[in-house]
């Protein structure tokens, strides 16, 4: 399929799948492929991507079937290489689209615009792998539109560009662009940080940025061992800082102000009480890192966490890139961010030799994490189907990435004309509880740490404090109301299909794949449990899916629909789906 | 640094240790409220209700300037460690608030010494003097209970786990236990102690937060049920009424068998601990809604108009006056309610961004106040919690993590007009003593001490309050009973 050829359409919706990422698979070949190894393919590409296609796994599929040893490996060098174009950066396709003089738009509709392009990219992105990265290392380092960043659309873009353009490259060149770049700095206040008594006669610089960039980009509050496991000193954990090291960190990082002349700029608007923003009209200022500003910069000699010394009189971004690659190369870094990133793409609860082994990855190549996410994807805990059984095993699968998936599998179209997408995305943080850099605080939608209440936070009541309990992260925002709403969220949309007008709320998806097969029950169930749950339904919840779709009668081609609609609704909720293994 | 518990020790020791002694055969009495077979035991009589409502505001209010000690010489040395008066038209310059913009309030209980509210807690003022709120100064987490700076530096040992860290001070602010990451909250934990005077039918209904899952509300048996403030939800095409059998339309048999399936679906045996826990919550919500559907289907407040441009925390408030006024006189004898504000963490645009927020509080609590009726007012106690307060000295533009902070607490059983706790005296060398840097002050009351006074006026007895709510306090704070508190609550309202 190619884009549309409407440009609004493409910019507003972005919902259109580009075939482009994997060959289509003949279907004529894709006959002879086992179930099995469309399963291994179905299971690995959830992982990896924002949710499988029919023709990614027959693709895959074939490929695992005649190179068994190395095909993921080749799938992950082939997403790996894609170049990045400037159709694959948000804010590129923003400015192309929304130039600010862009006649009949408002700014709000600006704003919902640019975070429908940012989330309809996670759908058609061709660099897909790429696109899940970047949404998960923005779930690390965080800075959220749930406040005044709301007001700056294009800064939203681009930041979570530069995750995309990182996300294969070395963790410090990521720190250190999360670090400067001017999104963080409204985000966590370094933007204009100056050293003690320079803005005030007893003033003393911020320590909101040192404190988060150890607490949660990089070391975490407990030493860690190479498995992720907690160092234990004397039966106690070992803090990685006190609150001394966060006063000298504090003085490092001073001496950072917003790029002279960006397009966005913060403008506080006192009788109105909310922030708005003032669009320059001359666009073409580009949207760059923090500039220096040595005169706020506290150049003293300081003292790092480990107590090493930080030399005197070293220019601002010279002395923040040090201390940057100081943090990067600390020993909890490795596994701090290993353990965060596996939780993102593979379970909740690794063991702590899949933590080494993908810490030592970490290490050994200098935080590379092309190669990290690698060991990541290829690591016999995320590869084995077996060890999946495990009663530990999986993760809550994101409500976010339920949506995309949807989207994806049942290859979604816009329901309306645009701006349909810009006004529906609004509803989806509310129905699932979750939007990418949304987040209602820099601790992300959930704590990696979360223990959800009930049988879980019960087991761990018998595990050492020195050790770590069993977690589910995304439990935190699953409780009564997106317990509810999710699905019913997502009925709406299977239900679209068949309203006349669908309406400027939602999206159709195309299951016409589904329908030919809902006069065969069985193949209908094989159909699905291949594209969503990689296989792996279980025996009971397949019968109970398929005494629904048996107790609607086939009489008629609208009661085959309601068959395919009541199957994809059904495995869509069901823990067999909902939970990844 | 040492985090002590000792080796071996595990969270059940940890969280149990003398909960069993205190509840008797806990495990004999939640089996039969699970099995419904003592759904009336020791019920209270029609009528005794109580609720509490936590304001949690996120982030880390900077109390320093909710109440301000507005005397002269404590009000300028107010204004010099605060780094002087606000130039609003510079960048930089002081976070201390003109004194001319200050609410004047004289706490009944420190004569001669006057304070100041922030100019947008302004509603507050005749809250205070007409007897219905109260102020608690200087409250914090804290592990074991520090005298000065000399101690607190010698005893590093005994700070909180993540002393100055949000996540950590939300934490044990929810949860009352500052040396470990527990979480289980001690509303919940309370909430389970007083789940045996109530309908267990209806246990579900008995913490309900308006701002998703939250520890504080978290029990071992009892869990909170999320709302929001536009109403329940239930499961869409999901109806048990809807029968598919011979004579039905394709409609209804869809909806009959998708009922079905969901109902199967979520009641399963699931060999995966996850697949359980999701399966488990989607079922409750579906099951608790159909519960609080029919209560909560008329508006008992048709004159307290709020519409979707309605500040947030007014819809909450609203939403929690309609849940009591439909339980007070059912089953329900106890709630807890949760609402969290976001937005307190103010490193930078502090005056400005508090402003806002502060009115916006202070303006919804009022209107809460005044819709209530009498009697409802009585039963129910709203009270602050943030993360800390901030640092008395600013940054330039605002101000950072600090400790102990200031809260108030309203209701009609309140002993209002009073500035309980204790305040620190606003003088150079007083302060000091307390000050372990920045203007981080040492808290003079725990957070345990804090809610004391409002978890025994919700009839939770010292012996559940030291054995199950607040675990580990009683050894931490030298075995006795509470080593401080305050009558919050005016006499024969206990």
């Amino acid at each position: 399929m190619q884009r549309v050829a409407s440009v609004l359409s493409l910019a507003v919706a972005g919902y259109c799948l580009v075939a482009g990422s994997a060959t289509a698979a003949d279907s004529a070949s894709g006959q002879d492929v086992t179930v099995e190894h469309k399963a291994r393919a179905a299971r690995f590409l959830n992982q990896a991507t924002c949710g499988a296609t029919q023709e990614e796994i027959d693709s895959l599929a074939i490929e695992l079937q005649a190179k068994p040893e190395t095909a993921l490996a080749d799938w992950i060098g082939r997403e790996v290489a894609r170049p990045i174009t400037g159709r694959d950066l948000v804010l590129d396709s923003f400015r192309r689209f929304f130039p600010p003089d862009y006649p009949n738009y408002g700014y709000r509709q600006r704003v919902q615009e640019a975070n429908a392009l940012r989330a309809g990219m996670m759908i058609d992105s061709p660099l897909q792998l790429r696109t899940r990265m970047a949404y998960a290392l923005g779930q690390i380092f965080v800075v959220s539109n749930q406040g005044d960043l709301n007001g700056a659309p294009e800064g939203m873009c681009d930041w979570q560009d530069m995750l995309f353009k990182n996300a294969f490259g070395r963790f410090d060149d990521l720190l250190m662009n999360v670090t400067t770049h001017p999104c963080m700095g409204y985000f966590l206040s370094s933007a204009g940080n100056a050293k003690a008594k320079f803005l005030s006669s007893n003033s003393r610089p911020d320590e909101n940025y040192a404190r988060e960039v150890m607490q949660l980009f990089t070391i975490g509050l407990y030493e860690l061992k190479p498995d992720g496991s907690y160092a234990v000193k004397a039966g106690s954990l070992v803090p990685t800082y006190d609150n001394d090291d966060i006063t000298e960190l504090a003085r490092v990082f001073t001496g950072m102000i917003y790029p002279k002349g960006p397009v966005e700029r913060m403008k506080r608007d006192r009788k109105a009480r909310t922030m708005t923003v003032f669009i320059n009209p001359n666009g073409n200022v580009r949207y760059g890192a923090m500039m220096f500003d040595e005169r706020r910069h506290d150049d003293g000699a300081k003292k790092f966490l480990d107590g090493r010394r930080l030399p005197p009189r070293r220019p601002a971004e010279e002395e923040i890139r040090d201390v940057i690659d100081r943090l990067s190369v600390h020993p909890s870094t490795a596994p701090f961010i290993s353990r965060a990133l596996i939780q993102r793409f593979v379970t909740s609860n690794p063991s702590p030799a899949y933590v080494r082994a993908v810490a030592d990855v970490f290490r050994k190549t200098g935080g590379d994490l092309k190669e990290v996410l690698t060991a990541i994807l290829l690591h016999p805990e995320a590869r084995t189907p077996d060890r999946a059984k495990a009663e530990t095993a999986g993760k809550l699968r994101e409500p976010w990435l339920r949506f995309t998936h949807m989207a994806r599998a049942f290859r979604a179209k816009p329901s309306a004309d645009p701006p349909w997408f810009a006004t529906y995305q609004r509803r989806l943080l509310s129905t699932l509880g979750q939007f990418p850099l949304a987040s209602p605080s820099v601790f992300n939608f959930y704590m990696p740490s979360y223990e959800p209440p009930g049988e879980i936070t019960e087991r761990n009541e018998s595990v050492p404090l020195t050790e770590l309990p069993l977690v589910g992260p995304e439990f935190q925002i699953l409780h009564a109301t997106t317990a509810v709403m999710t699905p019913n969220h997502l009925l709406e949309v299977v239900d679209a299909e068949e309203r006349r007008r669908p309406g400027k709320h939602s999206m159709v998806l195309d299951l016409g794949p589904q329908v030919a097969l809902a006069d065969r029950p069985q193949e209908l169930l094989q159909n699905i449990d291949l594209l969503l749950t990689g296989g792996a339904m279980s025996d009971s919840t397949r019968e109970i899916i398929l005494k629904a779709v048996n107790a609607v009668p086939d009489g008629s081609v609208a009661a085959l629909r309601e068959r395919a609609k009541l199957a994809v609704y059904l495995a869509m909720i069901s823990p067999d789906y909902v939970i990844q293994r | 640094m040492n985090t002590r518990p000792p080796d071996g020790i595990t969270r059940r020791h940890f969280l149990r240790q003398t909960a069993c002694a205190a509840l008797g055969t806990t495990g004999l009495l939640s089996t039969l409220l699970n099995l419904g077979l003592a759904s009336r035991v020791g019920a209270r009589e029609t009528g005794d209700y109580r609720a509490i409502i936590c304001l949690f505001l996120m982030g880390g209010n900077d109390s320093y300037n909710t109440l301000i000690p507005s005397g002269r010489d404590e009000y300028k040395y107010y204004t010099t460690i605060r780094g002087g008066l606000r130039d609003p038209e510079a960048e930089g310059g002081g976070l201390a608030l003109p004194l001319e913009m200050l609410v004047p309030i004289q706490p009944k209980n420190i004569p001669g010494r006057p304070f100041g509210l922030h100019p947008g807690l302004a509603p507050f003022r005749s809250l205070f003097d007409d007897g219905h709120l109260s102020f608690v100064a200087n409250i914090g987490s804290l592990r074991e209970p520090f005298k000065n700076v000399r101690q607190y530096q010698a005893q590093r040992g005994d700070w909180p786990l993540g002393l100055f860290s949000h996540s950590d001070q939300q934490q044990q602010w929810q949860t009352c236990v500052p040396d470990a990451r527990s979480g289980i909250g001690w509303a919940g934990r309370a909430m389970d102690v007083l789940a045996r005077e109530q309908e267990s039918a209806r246990r579900s209904t008995f913490n309900i937060s308006f701002s998703g899952m939250n520890i504080l509300q978290t029990g071992r048996e009892i869990v909170p049920y999320t709302m929001n403030p536009d109403g329940l939800v239930g499961l869409a095409g999901f109806d048990r009424s809807v029968h598919g059998g011979s004579g039905a339309t394709l409609s209804e048999q869809v909806i009959a068998a998708r009922t079905e399936a969901v109902d199967s679906m979520m009641q399963g045996v699931y060999q995966n601990v996850f697949e359980r826990t999701y399966a488990k919550i989607t079922k409750g919500a579906q099951d608790t809604f159909e519960q609080l559907h029919e209560d909560l289907k008329t508006d008992r407040f048709p004159d307290w108009q709020v519409t979707e441009d309605s500040p947030m925390l007014e819809q909450q408030l609203k939403a929690v006056a309609n849940v009591i006024e439909a339980h007070r006189d059912s089953g329900v004898s106890r709630q807890t309610f949760f609402i969290a504000l976001n937005g307190f963490d103010m490193h930078s645009e502090l005056l400005n961004s508090q402003a806002e927020l502060l009115s916006m509080v202070a303006g919804a609590i009022e209107k809460f106040w005044n819709h209530q009726p009498s009697a409802m007012r009585d039963q129910v106690t709203l009270f602050s919690a943030s993360d800390f307060a901030r640092t008395l000295s600013g940054n330039g533009q605002g101000s950072d993590h600090a400790w102990g902070g200031h809260h108030f607490v309203l209701g009609g059983a309140v002993n209002g007009g009073h500035v309980f706790g204790e305040y620190p005296i606003f003088a150079a060398k007083s302060l000091a003593e307390i000050d372990v840097g920045q203007g981080r002050v040492i808290p003079s009351y725990s957070v345990e001490e804090y809610v004391y006074p409002i978890l025994k006026w919700m009839g939770v007895s010292d012996g559940d309050l030291f054995g199950q709510v607040f675990p580990g306090y009683a050894e931490r704070f030298g075995g006795g009973g509470i080593r401080k508190t305050y009558p919050l609550f005016r006499a024969g309202t206990a």
